[in-house]
């Protein structure tokens, strides 16, 4: 089965929220993950001719749109090296920071899914904001199948655990 | 929805997409002639720009945000524009000491434009909201001052802490204060006291996007910058080490080393 143009098209029209969605997970930043959106389905457009369709067609879109996250934070290494996750553990008092809207939940949240593994992350976006099944989320990780649902419980476990940390 | 699922419906939310196949086709160097007639053209993202643009330079985008707020709900807005006249008055008083000519020479650059004061910044704390406002000085600086709403634990000082720089340093710098909250006064120096918190606010310039605060405490707090300013609630006893700027990208612009609450 070959990919087309308007196949293509479809997904984005019809998942393009999604995938933003994910790439905005991903990235942690509205341009950048609208730009990752866009460079992921010209990805997929300009290669899918090797698209084999042996698999879903949105599972191997988001493999390019995932891809195309990576690649254009590239620049921003430094960025993702540096220790940004905020840390916001209220000691004795309950602690608030001050932030500018855009920065809203990206300041909080992030820092605590920020502290899972990726491979952990990806699984949880996929499976939330794509709504794949396992097999989806295993192929466009990579994975095995069966390792999809244990990547997703430990996932779970840790957010749990986590946000325990941060109430108490 | 379950907590797991609530923290990523906010960590990625549905605003801030648009869809642009038009644009998409031209990145895969695709005929433009292909692009659906249904499609914005190109100019419509830029215009939603610049119009967030105008919104920020019209005046004060300012949110309090809880730390806990994975599970509450954004608690305080604060629009700084117009400022009351207690915060105008409060102002202008740098003016006065300036006529006085009690101060040092270099409080001459202070001449604080009152009228343009307007709100950056609102955290909230267990004793009350607490706003950063700033006025720009005629020098081409910016003084800016802390404003306590409703404290119990300053209930006759609703006006705290203030500082002035008379003019905005052109080079990547970035410096601090620490205020403490002590039983009935609001103060600024060093020493870690009895506080729950203290309220960190500072400015980075160049072209500083956010800062990481490493305290004693916890190690890392990215807190993001308005209009040269940063501020956080951080709690009582932390030794901040140190505050590093960075642009947008990531590049580190500059650091404050330590210093202590």
């Amino acid at each position: 089965m070959r990919l087309s143009l308007p196949d293509i098209e479809t997904v984005y029209r019809r998942r393009g929220a999604d995938f933003f969605r994910l790439a905005l997970a991903r990235t942690g930043d509205v341009e950048t993950a609208r730009d990752a959106v866009q460079e992921g389905f010209a990805h997929a457009i300009r290669g899918r001719r090797s698209y084999r369709g042996t698999g879903s067609a949105e599972a191997w879109i988001a493999r390019c749109v995932i891809n195309a996250a990576k690649d254009v934070t590239h620049h921003q290494q430094a960025m993702a090296d540096a220790p940004t996750d905020t840390d916001l553990i209220p000691t004795g008092g309950e602690p608030y920071v001050a932030v500018s809207p855009s920065g809203l939940d990206a300041a909080v949240i992030r820092a605590t899914v920020g502290q899972l593994p990726q491979r952990q992350r990806d699984a949880l976006y996929l499976r939330f904001y794509l709504d794949f099944d396992y097999a989806a989320i295993a192929e466009t990780l990579g994975i095995a199948v069966g390792t999809v649902s244990a990547t997703l419980h430990a996932a779970r476990a840790s957010l749990s655990r986590s946000l325990q940390e941060v109430q108490t | 929805m379950t907590l797991d699922m609530e923290i990523l419906d906010r960590l990625a939310p549905t605003s801030g997409w648009e869809a642009d196949w038009a644009d998409v086709l031209d990145r895969a160097g695709e005929q433009r002639e292909r692009r659906s007639p249904r499609l914005a053209p190109p100019q419509r993202r830029r215009g939603r720009l610049l119009l967030l643009v105008g919104l920020l330079a019209a005046g004060v985008i300012v949110i309090a945000t809880p730390a806990l707020g994975v599970i509450g709900a954004i608690r305080d807005l604060f629009e700084g524009t117009p400022p009351t006249p207690l915060v105008q008055q409060h102002f202008m008083t740098w003016n006065g000491m300036q006529r006085r000519a009690k101060h040092p020479p270099h409080w001459n650059q202070f001449n604080v434009n009152a009228s343009k004061a307007h709100g950056v910044l609102a955290m909230r704390t267990n004793d009350g909201p607490v706003y950063l406002w700033v006025a720009p000085t005629r020098s081409g600086g910016t003084c800016w001052l802390l404003q306590f709403v409703n404290h119990k634990s300053t209930p006759t000082e609703p006006i705290g802490p203030s500082g002035c720089l008379g003019t905005t340093p052109t080079g990547s710098s970035v410096g601090w204060w620490g205020i403490l909250p002590s039983p009935s006064v609001w103060r600024s120096g060093a020493g870690t006291g009895p506080n729950s918190f203290g309220i960190l606010i500072g400015e980075a310039f160049g072209d500083a996007s956010y800062v990481i605060v490493e305290s004693s405490r916890r190690p890392m707090l990215r807190v993001p910058i308005v209009e040269h300013f940063f501020a956080a609630v951080v709690p009582g006893g932390a030794a901040i080490q140190k505050i590093t700027s960075y642009d947008s990208h990531g590049k580190q612009l500059a650091e404050s080393a330590h210093q202590n609450f």
